[in-house]
């Protein structure tokens, strides 16, 4: 990639964020809609939580399996639970503008549509993994009734507790580490990674060693003195 | 790989006629490629490990956020403006308004990301730390104009506050570090000669 190829890609990108993030804007909210019954069965398989429910806004309420034992809680519900914010579930769609800004940018990759697809895919399970994650913090504060390291303000117990074991500090520790990977790095890396991973052009530039070799008749390699 | 970049070397340093500068390069080996991700990997999530254990969050990264705030508030007033810091709380004095600077809002994360990649890479290290100190100094740099433009748009464009704080922002500061990693393996890849001028 020459200097010219780099700017041009660099110009490319930033310029097609721009038409990206404000379509971005405006579809993100159904796009969370759409991959709410996604997260809702891998977090009904994998944690006890029943459902996810449409708070109207965005975001979802989390419906638990966990009985609420002490504490103050709402009247007549036996068991917890808890809002997960849109803010947060928008920042896990964040990847997919950058990601199809670095992909059509040049050096575009050979088979370009079979690249937008695979990319596509592994999105919308990142944001599955990344939307577990985030619902697996809150269980673990709830049911460990403490705060969690990884945003000691947000990831806070509330006022109740409830009736299950507590999770080991290894795996509280674990859970907050996720959320905060899930939230604060996989949005940033995942489409550089992606668009690394899919595309053999920058790879090939970023990792390949030495120059190819000359063609035949091709005087030597420079040597500098 | 850019064996020499182009317009970077004196013609009358190339030795023989209808030289061939070519930026195409062999594949990476499939070990050369899985050793920098898992250097790549093993840097960044101890890093970000590191992020959430209390003593370095109250001994490094919050110090570290106080004086992002100073150093905005300097920027604002040495260009005429009116600004103020007290610990992470950035504000406009006679405006009004302000942002406090909390932890994922001090680039820290991309910049564990962009010295984990620069360190990882398969390049002399004298080079790579090179490269890291100054990737993350001009990150750091670009952070400050996020945080200063951001200052700006809570006081005179609330409405617009959210949309760049926690989603357009994240993806420029991300391509800066991109940019900056790019520029980075260009120049490390140069001759030590030609590196060194």
């Amino acid at each position: 990639m020459d200097r010219l190829a780099r700017y041009r890609f660099a110009l490319f990108t930033l310029l097609a964020l721009i038409p990206l993030m404000v379509l971005w804007w405006f579809a993100v909210d159904h796009l969370i809609a759409a991959l709410r019954p996604i997260v809702a069965w891998v977090v009904d398989v994998l944690l006890p939580v029943r459902d996810l429910a449409s708070d109207g806004k965005g975001g979802w309420i989390a419906q638990t399996s966990l009985e609420v034992t002490a504490g103050k809680w709402q009247a007549g519900a036996l068991e917890a639970n808890f809002p997960v914010d849109a803010y947060l579930l928008r920042r896990y769609l964040v990847a997919w503008p950058f990601f199809f800004a670095l992909a059509l940018a040049p050096p575009r990759a050979p088979r370009l549509i079979r690249m937008l697809v695979t990319g596509f895919a592994a999105l919308v399970g990142l944001f599955v993994l990344s939307a577990t994650a985030l619902i697996f913090v809150f269980v673990a504060v709830l049911v460990n009734h403490a705060p969690n390291p990884a945003d000691r303000v947000q990831l806070v117990p509330p006022p109740f507790y409830v009736g299950a074991p507590h999770y080991s500090d290894t795996v509280f520790f674990l859970a907050g580490l996720a959320f905060y990977i899930a939230s604060y790095v996989l949005p940033l890396l995942a489409p550089v990674m992606l668009w690394i991973g899919l595309n053999p052009l920058p790879r090939r530039f970023l990792l390949g060693r030495g120059a190819a070799p000359p063609a035949i008749g091709a005087a030597a390699p420079p040597v500098t003195e | 790989m850019t064996s020499l970049g182009e317009g970077l070397i004196d013609p009358g340093c190339i030795h023989g006629p209808n030289v061939i500068v070519t930026t195409e390069t062999a594949p990476p080996s499939r070990w050369t490629a899985f050793r920098f991700l898992v250097g790549f990997a093993v840097i960044s999530i101890g890093g970000i490990a590191a992020l959430l254990i209390e003593p370095i969050d109250t001994g490094l990264i919050q110090p570290f956020s106080h004086i992002l705030a100073s150093a905005s508030a300097a920027v604002i007033n040495l260009f005429g403006g009116d600004a103020a810091a007290q610990g992470a709380i950035l504000s406009l004095v006679k405006a009004g308004g302000g942002v406090e600077i909390a932890n994922g809002c001090n680039a820290i994360e991309a910049s564990i990301l962009l010295a984990a990649a620069i360190l990882a890479f398969p390049a002399r290290p004298g080079r790579r730390l090179i490269g890291a100190a100054v990737g993350i100094a001009l990150l750091q740099i670009v952070n400050l104009l996020r945080i200063i433009s951001l200052l700006y748009l809570n006081r005179y464009a609330p409405s617009w506050f959210d949309f760049f704080h926690l989603y357009l922002w994240d993806a420029l500061i991300m391509l800066d570090g991109l940019l900056i990693f790019l520029v980075w393996h260009r120049w490390q890849d140069r001759p030590r000669a030609v590196a060194a001028a």
